[in-house]
């Protein structure tokens, strides 16, 4: 099985490079907004919503590209970027944590007190800021983390669920965020400390 | 493994007693390949002798065909300073259940002999308590050869190794 998933991480990394750049043209303001390529990794969803992937909203690898420039909107604290990147009404989730931050935003204004608040963690500004990756990766739907199967539901099949990693200096941040079309809908955060 | 280098008989965890700050000139700082580190790099420190034996297990790894971006360093040297941070902040952010993992301010990363590894898959409590790293050739191979190294391992964190061999 480790094996399986080495092989997949590796297909993942070559694909990646190929396809950043179809990425990055079908993002681009005038672009259908779904992109020709497709993971090919038998672990990745074919398509999200169970077709053959022609009808649907967010490719694989848009999803990534979207999660990953809504953490660094995070990281930056770059509330114009972070407003253009997500969905409302947008829900926030720290299962692993007491729920110190407001769980859901209809507006620029309260997603502006969650994101301030998310990062009012020293410990995760920290991590973030030292990354020099965050690991993203698309999900499919049967592998999303025990603590973030609250995004899998049958009205979410349209959504990409993308993880991030970020290997923290004696903690570890796992994000799981819900990818709704070119913006974010949702947002999980798991935290975990070093035992050793 | 390094030919014309002993590091030594692994001892087993690094006692608690032993477990104290180094002198911080003792430390070496490096990348996570182990290398100089580059402006705009992460960096990470390590005893001399600690580093040594992580060079020499990178180098037989690689050697072994696994790719560069595995047994990378994710984390090593913590003060003591910074154990107490890190438990002090995950009480008041994280509420009372984080003391279970916080209670680390005898980490045996303080000693700058222990290091965390990148093996190819998260480094989670949920990878660990599933048995995933144990099935990585990554982990496997380090099972089979980090003792000639002098290296301990600490079984609920599989991403987790120090440097502590017999006298």
């Amino acid at each position: 099985m480790a094996l399986v998933v080495q092989r997949q991480a590796l297909m993942r990394h070559i694909q990646g490079l190929a396809r950043f750049a179809a990425v990055s043209a079908a993002l681009l303001p005038g672009a259908c907004g779904h992109s020709s390529t497709r993971e090919s990794s038998p672990a990745s969803p074919a398509a999200v919503d169970g077709s053959d992937g022609a009808s649907s909203p967010t490719s694989i690898a848009a999803a990534e590209l979207i999660a990953g420039r809504w953490l660094t909107a995070l990281r930056d604290q770059d509330h114009g970027v972070l407003t253009t990147l997500t969905a409302f009404p947008f829900g926030f989730q720290t299962p692993s944590s007491k729920q110190r931050c407001r769980s859901g935003a209809e507006t620029p204004d309260e997603l502006r007190s969650i994101t301030t608040c998310i990062v009012a963690d020293g410990l995760l500004l920290e991590e973030l800021r030292r990354a020099d990756d965050f690991h993203l990766v698309a999900l499919p739907q049967g592998s999303v983390p025990v603590w973030a199967r609250a995004v899998q539901s049958e009205s979410n099949r349209d959504r990409v669920p993308v993880k991030a990693f970020i290997n923290g200096d004696g903690v570890t941040y796992v994000f799981v965020l819900l990818v709704k079309r070119d913006r974010v809908e949702t947002c999980i955060e798991h935290v975990e400390l070093e035992q050793g | 493994m390094d030919g014309a280098k002993s590091f030594g008989k692994p001892a087993g965890r690094i006692r608690l007693d032993e477990r104290v700050d180094p002198n911080p000139a003792k430390l070496v700082s490096i990348n996570k390949y182990g290398d100089p580190v580059s402006p705009g790099q992460r960096l990470f420190q390590l005893t001399q002798e600690a580093l040594d034996a992580f060079r020499a297990l990178r180098t037989a790894a690689l050697a072994a065909g696994f790719n560069k971006e595995l047994f990378t360093l994710t984390s090593a040297y913590r003060s003591s300073v910074r154990q107490a941070q890190l438990a002090a902040a995950a009480r008041a952010q994280y509420g009372a259940g984080a003391g279970k993992w916080v209670a680390q301010t005898r980490s045996e990363h303080i000693t700058g002999r222990a290091f965390d590894l990148n093996l190819g898959i998260d480094n989670t409590s949920s990878n660990a308590k599933a048995q995933l790293f144990a099935h990585t050739s990554a982990f496997q191979w380090l099972r089979t050869n980090a003792a000639s190294y002098g290296l301990n391992p600490y079984y609920e964190e599989p991403w987790h190794w120090s440097y502590n061999v017999k006298p």
